[in-house]
């Protein structure tokens, strides 16, 4: 079993429809926290908890939100992380989710090419979007192709994430 | 009478389960994971024993709407039931003669197997049994000293031969007997053995055994009702009125009402009953803030509803079995500890389920009685008690709460 700990609903979406099937190979299950509108204790409870299960493990998922010392601040704010199972989205969640973009989405959108996707916040995320779709429609249609060798591709911080599981999953 | 136990095959959702249950059993989980299937099951054991197993899988929408949509049409649909009756409920106590004996049942485990035909929407009846545990009691004076046991084994195969443990037992027409033995013969013409047991032992019993749904609609609770209605209340309480008139008749009754309702709405003063015109009737509640009175359709939902919960656990005395499908609806978070005081207080005298995915009753309510219902990747629902999850007493014992973790996804 495995907690994963994201700031909110869009993560959550993310990881269970990206992800959810590999993590679910490697740990048996997989439950999802969110943690943005919780206070540091009950976030601190969870954890400690966590740590004295047999196996049960975490994942601490943040965005970098342009903090390039992101990660060392959540240390800080929460010190009963372990630094190696904190993952930084680079830049926010949508360019995770940008990312893995089919080539056939992005020539049914005409959105321009890109090979790196760390730059893209919210408000680019948005403007990429077709005028015609809301967004959480224009995730659910990106998510439904994802193409996970491209996110590797374009964008680091999801392939850290990525390369982690694989290990774990190869070992 | 208790359910103490249920176990299903293969019906609707749940592919095998097996639960205990205590007097107050709150039925938790999230959207479309199978608390409303669960309260069928409740639903299907009272129309058996109301309106017999045909009608019983009729009112589920057929033996198609019935069986678990995932299994293979060669399974049974199976049906476990353990009941527990409590001595007090007999009647016999009054009108056993002295010094005669009498067996009581106290407890009877009934199971049903159907089988669906593997081709079109019929079914079978495959098997039957029934196993009732008596208590022989003798009476002296006005108490009744229990002075030994049997238990009785009926077994009803596809054909409908019935088969007992008595062998060449004679089965005399005494007091001592004299259930057992209608029960034996009755079981013969009657539907079920389950329904067959009810209609004799009903006799003996007190009618108590009534297992009530309810699953209030609001806006009907607020509207004027006909003048004429069933003096029992409905399961989407559309003649509250008429149940609430017939209470104010009482002196005591409508004492008993306004302070129940006081516990919760302190600022209730009064309520009354109003005919119209049009021979329809509403009730109306006078207020302690300005002593006027307003109307059933200008009060607030959660007043409302409050209301017909109260009516529903403390006046409706036919029902020993009480079903309440999300009673928090519009009920403002601070007054559901209240809410949840009233069901333990009448889970006292009777058995209630409750169902609800709201975090404030869950935390409120004693992590015993709580019951989780989850549903997996395949769509199948499973039942379970969180309190035999030692990972979730791993994070109860750290300082989070159930509602923390029913909330979060942890209970699932």
């Amino acid at each position: 079993m495995i907690y994963i700990f994201v700031e909110g609903d869009t993560d959550e979406i993310f990881i269970s429809k990206v992800l959810g099937n590999m993590i679910k190979s490697i740990f048996g299950s997989y439950n999802i926290v969110k943690y943005s509108n919780k206070k540091k204790l009950k976030i601190k409870q969870y954890i400690q908890t966590i740590k004295k299960m047999n196996n049960s493990e975490y994942l601490f998922i943040g965005d970098q939100d342009g903090n390039i010392e992101k990660k060392n601040k959540i240390l800080e704010e929460y010190p009963f992380l372990d630094s190696d199972k904190v993952f930084i989205s680079i830049y926010e969640i949508e360019s995770w989710i940008i990312a893995g973009i089919s080539d056939k989405l992005i020539k049914m959108y005409k959105i321009k090419a890109f090979n790196n996707t760390e730059s893209i916040t919210k408000e680019k995320f948005n403007s990429i979007k077709p005028n015609t779709l809301y967004t959480n429609e224009f995730i659910a249609n990106i998510l439904e192709e994802y193409d996970i060798l491209k996110a590797i591709e374009r964008n680091s911080s999801f392939n850290t994430l990525y390369q982690f599981l694989s290990k774990k999953n190869a070992s | 009478m208790k359910i103490r136990k249920i176990s299903v095959e293969n019906f609707k959702s749940y592919k095998k389960f097996e639960i205990d249950f205590d007097n107050l059993n709150y039925i938790i989980g999230g959207n479309a994971a199978g608390k409303s299937n669960f309260v069928s099951i409740l639903k299907f054991l009272s129309d058996i024993i109301e309106y017999g197993i045909e009608d019983a899988i009729l009112l589920q929408g057929g033996i198609k709407y019935l069986y678990n949509i995932n299994s293979k049409k060669t399974s049974y649909l199976k049906f476990y039931v353990k009941l527990e009756f409590e001595e007090k409920e007999n009647r016999m106590r009054k009108y056993l003669p002295v010094e005669k004996e009498m067996h009581l049942p106290k407890t009877l485990d009934y199971t049903l197997k159907i089988k669906p035909n593997e081709k079109g929407e019929g079914y079978k009846i495959a098997s039957e049994s029934i196993a009732i545990n008596f208590e022989k009691f003798l009476k002296q004076n006005d108490d009744l000293k229990k002075v030994g046991n049997f238990k009785l084994n009926i077994n009803k195969d596809s054909n409908g031969k019935i088969v007992n443990n008595m062998g060449k037992r004679k089965i005399s027409d005494d007091y001592d007997m004299m259930g057992i033995s209608f029960f034996i013969r009755h079981a013969k013409n009657e539907d079920t053995l389950i329904s067959s047991f009810f209609s004799t032992f009903e006799i003996l019993y007190l009618r108590h055994s009534k297992i009530k749904i309810y699953n209030f609609d609001v806006n009907l609770l607020k509207s004027p009702s006909s003048i004429v209605a069933r003096n029992e209340l409905e399961e989407n309480g559309s003649n509250l009125v008429n149940i609430i008139q017939q209470l104010l008749k009482n002196k005591s009754s409508k004492n008993k009402l306004n302070k129940l309702l006081r516990t919760i709405l302190p600022f209730v003063d009064d309520i009354n009953i109003e005919n119209n015109v049009n021979k329809s009737v509403f009730f109306k509640l006078k207020e302690t803030y300005n002593n006027k009175e307003f109307p059933s359709y200008m009060l607030s939902d959660g007043t409302v509803n409050i209301l017909a919960v109260i009516v529903a656990l403390y006046f409706q005395d036919d029902s020993e079995i009480i079903i309440l499908e999300e009673p928090e609806r519009n009920v403002h978070p601070k007054l559901l500890g209240k809410l949840v005081s009233l069901l333990e207080d009448v889970s006292s005298q009777k058995q209630i389920f409750v169902t609800t995915h709201n975090p404030y009753i869950i935390k409120e309510a004693n992590l015993n009685d709580i019951i989780l219902v989850s549903r997996n990747d395949k769509g199948i629902s499973n039942i379970s008690k969180p309190i035999n999850d030692e990972k979730i007493i791993t994070f109860l014992e750290n300082d989070l709460g159930i509602e923390d973790l029913f909330v979060d996804g942890i209970l699932k």
